[in-house]
């Protein structure tokens, strides 16, 4: 019973929301409801269940000084300050605002902004027009690049009409289907999830 | 192949960005019909309806979407429209605290203005509750004080009450659960994205799905001179346009260098001689 | 030059994130743990704060049923414990299984019968044509579950190229948005840290 009745749950629970989109039952739309709500608290627990279990990591590598340890010290001594100020002062509290708009945030817009010099060394090194795919592709980059900003209408006043075509009408199309299939594809794992084909979630199965 | 290490092409691309902020280009920003689309749709919107904001990007996407959230909270305060924020991203919350700063400062007042519901857990299935009851999925706002108490949310109990949503989406949740979601309600939507992923969302334009598309940086720019409210994005055109002009150059030359030194191994090869 | 201790702090770390362009080095790595420790309290925090208005608080106001999803919510921490985490399986399987209907069944809707019907556009144009014909042969160049035929095989290198072409206009866009962040990132160092920017 211990895989089967959490299996059973989840077919029962996924059918009823299924349905309750379908069929106009108040009994099915109070239930959906109620469940909907239900997740959003346990979503909130598992935000903290994540950082309780990443703590714990980090305590484990501190205390049997694994590789790089060291590091871990002013991890935790941040986590304590910056989740202590949280809990007893709220998120509005100065200390809790001042961590994330002063460490988090500048490090966290620096570290994805490090990727535009990974991405110039790649077009320098790796973007190649082997073929005609190839060269579609890179053609249509650096149109796009031209198009949306001042260099293109510089150029020739049409570049922007000619990005907005390319977005509009072979990327859409290319992405609807794209999108399609993806659809296709969610409803047959839906499906599998919910019959208990699928029992990834159940971890340790 | 040409070997160059590529610090050096580090260092090129951060002078093409940072020269043109010391001496500014000049060069002319055109306004798109995206940007123009959702422009028309928030003017097209009476004073006093009621848009709901969600500001659901980190901080990764500041420099992209910033500037944008920055203009339309501007815009919004001008026409007179009221402002519902929230977030589906944890860290979309400090994002809505900025676009309520911004309210704050025209004289706006929280709770009959605007009202700040902070972050809802649960991804797409926390857009579903909220959708379907705003007040019992958000019990209070960002300051404690309980949503039978707050003006701007009475008569407000499903989406169907709003006039407009703007959805930030940089990261997921985004636009794609948005439009799921919206279904039942046919609220309209206007996608503010940061420019990596517009093209996955222009199939909810042509379909009628959203009223337009706000792109990353260009398109705040461009909305910035819809409303006069020119700003970081406008400054940031010229940086912009000559950091494209790096990357084209990098791949044109990257092509160049590498099909002369394939020809030239082909002829050394030819020849019999060394490669080199 | 500013003189606040918060600039500072975010204009130091900010280059030594940078610093990994040179190489590897102490003070990256730094920056990296510190935004890993304030990313997890942040999030402890804030889940904790909707725990207490969306559950603890209706409680309190007699609304006994957040009972209920509190308590699976505690369940939950057994996965903490190797012997004891499968009773996690029941708060996860109620996750899980509501994510995915919540999505399925916004998607057939949102992504199959409106998309398909913006897809049935009368031949007239150009532009209706290759809309039609690259939906199509995207659709048909993922079709994996049958041996292609010669109409099936030609329709899916057309779209091949309906798809080179959206991944080119996504690549320009990537590339648009990592430009972005670098100059909000420069602006910051050299404007808002270093006062050289107006």
């Amino acid at each position: 019973m211990r895989r089967e009745a959490p299996l059973i749950l989840s077919s029962v629970i996924g059918i009823v929301v299924i349905l309750e989109a379908f069929v106009q039952v108040p009994l099915l739309t109070t239930i959906a409801k109620e469940l909907m709500d239900w997740v959003v608290i346990l979503s909130a627990a598992a935000l903290c269940l994540a950082s309780v279990h990443l703590m714990r990591t980090h305590i484990m590598k501190v205390s049997r000084r694994s590789s790089l340890w060291l590091y871990s010290v002013p991890l935790l001594v941040v986590f304590i300050v910056m989740s202590g100020a949280g809990l007893f002062g709220g998120t509005k509290a100065p200390v809790f605002t001042w961590l994330f708009d002063r460490v988090y945030a500048p490090v966290d817009a620096s570290l994805y902004g490090m990727y535009a010099f990974f991405l110039l060394s790649a077009c320098f090194r790796a973007f190649r027009a082997k073929n005609l795919l190839a060269t579609a592709l890179l053609v249509t980059g650096i149109v796009v690049m031209l198009g949306r900003s001042a260099l293109g209408p510089m150029l020739h006043h049409q570049f922007p009409t000619a990005v907005e075509w390319i977005f509009d009408i072979p990327n859409t199309a290319a992405n609807r289907g794209v999108l399609i299939g993806a659809t296709l594809g969610l409803m047959s794992a839906s499906f599998r999830l919910l019959v208990g084909i699928d029992r990834s979630y159940m971890a340790g199965e | 192949m040409v070997e160059i290490d590529k610090r050096w092409l580090y260092l090129v691309l951060f002078l093409a960005v940072f020269v043109p902020m010391l001496r500014p280009l000049g060069l002319p920003v055109d306004v798109g019909k995206w940007s123009s689309d959702v422009f028309k749709a928030v003017e097209a919107l009476p004073p006093g309806s009621v848009v709901l904001l969600s500001t659901d990007f980190t901080p990764s996407a500041e420099g992209e979407v910033g500037a944008t959230r920055d203009v339309i909270a501007k815009h919004l305060v001008s026409r007179g429209l009221k402002a519902v924020l929230v977030s589906f991203v944890p860290q979309g919350v400090r994002q809505a605290d900025m676009v309520a700063a911004i309210y704050e400062a025209a004289g706006k007042r929280s709770g009959v203005d605007f009202v700040n519901l902070g972050y809802v857990p649960g991804g797409e299935t926390g857009i579903a509750a909220f959708f379907a009851d705003i007040k019992k999925t958000c019990p209070s706002d960002t300051k404690g004080v309980p949503v039978e108490q707050i003006p701007l949310l009475q008569g407000l109990d499903t989406i169907e009450g709003i006039s407009l949503i703007i959805q930030f989406h940089t990261t997921v949740p985004g636009a794609h659960e948005y439009v799921r979601q919206l279904v039942p309600y046919g609220v309209p939507l206007a996608i503010v994205i940061s420019t990596g992923a517009m093209a996955t969302v222009t199939v909810y334009v042509q379909a009628g799905q959203a009223v337009g598309i706000l792109g990353g940086l260009q398109a705040a720019a461009e909305y910035e001179k819809l409303t006069g409210f020119l700003g970081a994005a406008t400054k940031a055109m010229d940086s912009q346009s000559m950091g494209y002009l790096v990357f084209i150059s990098a791949i044109v030359l990257g092509n160049v260098f590498y099909f002369a030194g394939k020809r030239a191994a082909s002829r050394s090869g030819a020849a019999g001689g060394k490669r080199i | 030059m500013s003189t606040d201790i918060g600039v500072w702090v975010a204009g130091l770390l900010t280059l030594a994130t940078y610093s990994y362009l040179y190489k590897e080095n102490p003070a990256y790595r730094l920056a990296e743990y510190l935004v890993v420790g304030v990313g997890a309290g942040y999030t402890l925090a804030l889940g904790w704060q909707n725990i207490t208005a969306k559950a603890i608080q209706p409680i309190q106001q007699g609304r006994y049923l957040s009972l209920l999803p509190l308590l699976l919510g505690v369940l939950l921490f057994t996965k903490l414990s190797q012997k004891q985490s499968w009773i996690a399986r029941y708060p996860m399987a109620i996750m899980v299984s509501l994510g995915v209907a919540v999505s399925v069944r916004g998607a057939v809707s949102a992504n199959l019968t409106r998309q398909i019907g913006a897809t049935m556009l009368p031949l007239t144009s150009t532009n209706n044509i290759l809309m039609v014909l690259g939906t199509a042969t995207v659709l048909g160049y993922f079709f994996f579950t049958f041996p292609a035929n010669k109409a099936l095989t030609y329709g899916s290198r057309v779209g091949q190229m309906f798809l080179m072409v959206a991944f080119g206009a996504m690549i320009g866009s990537v590339v648009m948005l990592r430009i972005a962040i670098l100059i909000s990132r420069i602006t910051f160092v050299f404007g808002d840290w270093w006062g050289i920017l107006k």
